[in-house]
């Protein structure tokens, strides 16, 4: 069973915890103006990354409190974890090479947690992809 | 190809089964195709096979970065049913079980597929009203389900315990529903595509794809280049992976799905029999195993695992529904990367990418439909122009919001 450390809580058990999927997904700024193709990117088209994804993880079955966690989903190992009012955990030196994660997944918003400026994202080498313009 | 019958089985005995030809040929992987699969699992191999059979095609090849059918196609529960809520679910599962039923004699290879008859029990008044529902709209599209009682479960389950904690108030049974051999509907596939000319070449991955122009124009592949201008895509779990090679994202969430196999021990069950309310599906095997299949890890993960909690999740209702399993030992245990879309509904679909097709999104029921899904997917590859059985299931979907809601109508993931 996974252990994972809730910021406030310390480790506990997988099963006290929902997984909410990908972290920092950008809302929309301007959600009236937005057409089909738009909201139905924001809803279901995920990144799905093989390799260390951040994530947004709650504490349900314990403090209920939200926070962001950083995990290799091929070794399901985590990495770090963040509450909302912190940096984004990075990803440990070397630790790219030394697994060869090829795909290099990123929180497609810079702004980290629901558009909190003051957060800082980790300096990775793929730029935030916008939506292709050219899909169905 | 040496067609499999009693003859040549005799014929073989004679010379103590020491010559049979290999079922299909190792080839090199040529430097161009007009049409590649990617994935030598049950759907991509399927769809090459009915693309030569059927459809005419020339010059196609299958590629596999492991060994055939070593992904999904061996990791689930084999079983092949088609009672599914929505119009466009019916028929293209039910399309898949009606070519299940002559697959063997079809394939000259006995894909072991026997329609013993599928319970889905209800353990409330809800699951019950749900259940009918659902039965009534598959008698609609012709698939033959009815409600039993429970006294008829207990008839034909002779050993569940109907009174436990969530109790059995009823079923609905698919008479013709039941399992298949896995391996043998992958080996059947590639054995028939194969002596039709497909090159099937393993442990060949494909790498990165060559777009220009928003054409698909070759695969870097482990094996060198392929020029090819039409890409069906069938790898499950990874078609997020492949979708990002070309440039795109696809509405997937790729987590584990797993199951275990007990001892082998006397037939005890005739039938398979489900449960969406505690999420159980067990089925025996003709080995004597019995087959039980979980429910799906609430993370995306890519480790062919599954976590623990959700076996002790699915054990502890199997053990209330059926006690005598409490005392039997689970042998092995094994997840599969599923693609699960947010309407629990496959993705049959071209691409922005042209010439490049997608079969992802079966999620956690696949298997069933391998041989449907290879049918249409080989149709819309080989005409340019989807088959009007996959159609509605294009992506597009996801901004028109015509979504195929199969998650909300089983209430689990399926």
């Amino acid at each position: 069973m996974l252990q994972v450390r809730c910021p406030w809580c310390g480790e506990r058990e997988e099963t006290e915890f929902s997984c909410h999927g990908e972290a920092c997904v950008p809302r929309p700024e301007n959600p009236d103006a937005l057409d089909d193709r738009a909201w139905g990117e924001y809803l279901f088209f995920k990144e799905n990354v093989k390799g260390l994804t951040w994530e947004r993880w709650e504490h349900a079955f314990g403090c209920r409190r939200w926070f962001v966690a950083l995990r290799d989903n091929v070794s399901d190992t985590f990495l770090g974890f963040a509450k909302p009012s912190e940096p984004l955990p990075s990803v440990p030196k070397g630790y790219r090479q030394a697994r060869s994660c090829v795909s290099i997944p990123l929180p497609r918003s810079a702004k980290g947690w629901a558009g909190d400026k003051k957060t800082v994202a980790p300096s990775t080498s793929r730029t935030d992809k916008q939506p292709d313009k050219k899909q169905p | 190809m040496t067609r499999y019958s009693l003859w040549s089985l005799l014929r073989h005995a004679r010379k103590g089964h020491e010559h049979w030809p290999r079922a299909w040929r190792s080839p090199v992987l040529r430097s161009a195709y007009d049409i590649v699969i990617v994935g030598g699992g049950g759907h991509g191999l399927a769809t090459a096979y009915y693309l030569a059979q059927e459809f005419g095609a020339k010059k196609i090849a299958v590629l596999e970065k492991g060994w055939l059918g070593g992904g999904n196609t061996g990791r689930n529960t084999t079983i092949v049913r088609s009672g599914y809520l929505q119009d466009e679910s019916a028929k293209i599962y039910q399309h898949g079980l009606e070519l299940f039923e002559t697959l063997s004699r079809k394939l000259n290879f006995n894909v072991m597929f026997s329609a013993r008859g599928l319970l889905q029990l209800a353990h409330s008044v809800h699951d019950l009203q749900e259940q009918a529902r659902r039965e009534q709209a598959c008698r609609l599209n012709g698939i033959d389900i009815e409600m039993i009682s429970p006294e008829r479960v207990q008839h034909m389950l002779p050993e569940i315990n109907l009174d436990g904690r969530f109790p059995v108030m009823g079923a609905a049974y698919q008479h013709n529903a039941g399992n298949a051999r896995h391996d043998a509907v992958a080996w059947g596939y590639a054995r028939g595509a194969d002596a039709l000319g497909v090159d099937i070449v393993q442990n060949c991955e494909v790498k990165s794809m060559v777009v220009k122009k928003g054409r698909i124009e070759a695969l870097e592949t482990s094996h060198g280049t392929v020029k090819t201008g039409r890409v069906g895509v069938a790898v499950a779990g990874h078609s997020s992976v492949l979708a990002a090679m070309a440039g795109f994202r696809l509405p997937l969430a790729s987590v584990p799905l797993q199951a275990l196999v007990s001892e082998p021990i006397k037939p005890v069950l005739n039938h398979v029999v489900m449960s969406n309310g505690v999420h159980v599906y067990l089925s025996q095997s003709d080995k004597g195993e019995l087959v039980v299949g979980a429910g799906a890890d609430q993370y995306t993960s890519y480790a062919q695992r599954g976590s623990f909690a959700t076996m002790d999740q699915i054990l502890a209702p199997l053990v209330e529904l059926f006690p005598y399993i409490a005392r039997l030992r689970m042998l092995r245990q094994w997840a599969g990367i599923v693609d699960i879309t947010p309407d629990r509904s496959p993705i049959i679909s071209k691409t922005p990418v042209e010439g490049l097709f997608v079969n992802a999104g079966w999620g956690t029921g696949g298997f069933k439909a391998t041989a449907g899904s290879g049918h249409v997917f080989a149709s819309s590859l080989a005409n340019n122009r989807m088959h009007p059985i996959a159609a509605p299931f294009s992506i597009d979907r996801f901004y028109s919001g015509a979504v195929i809601d199969e998650g909300s109508a089983a209430g689990v993931a399926h």
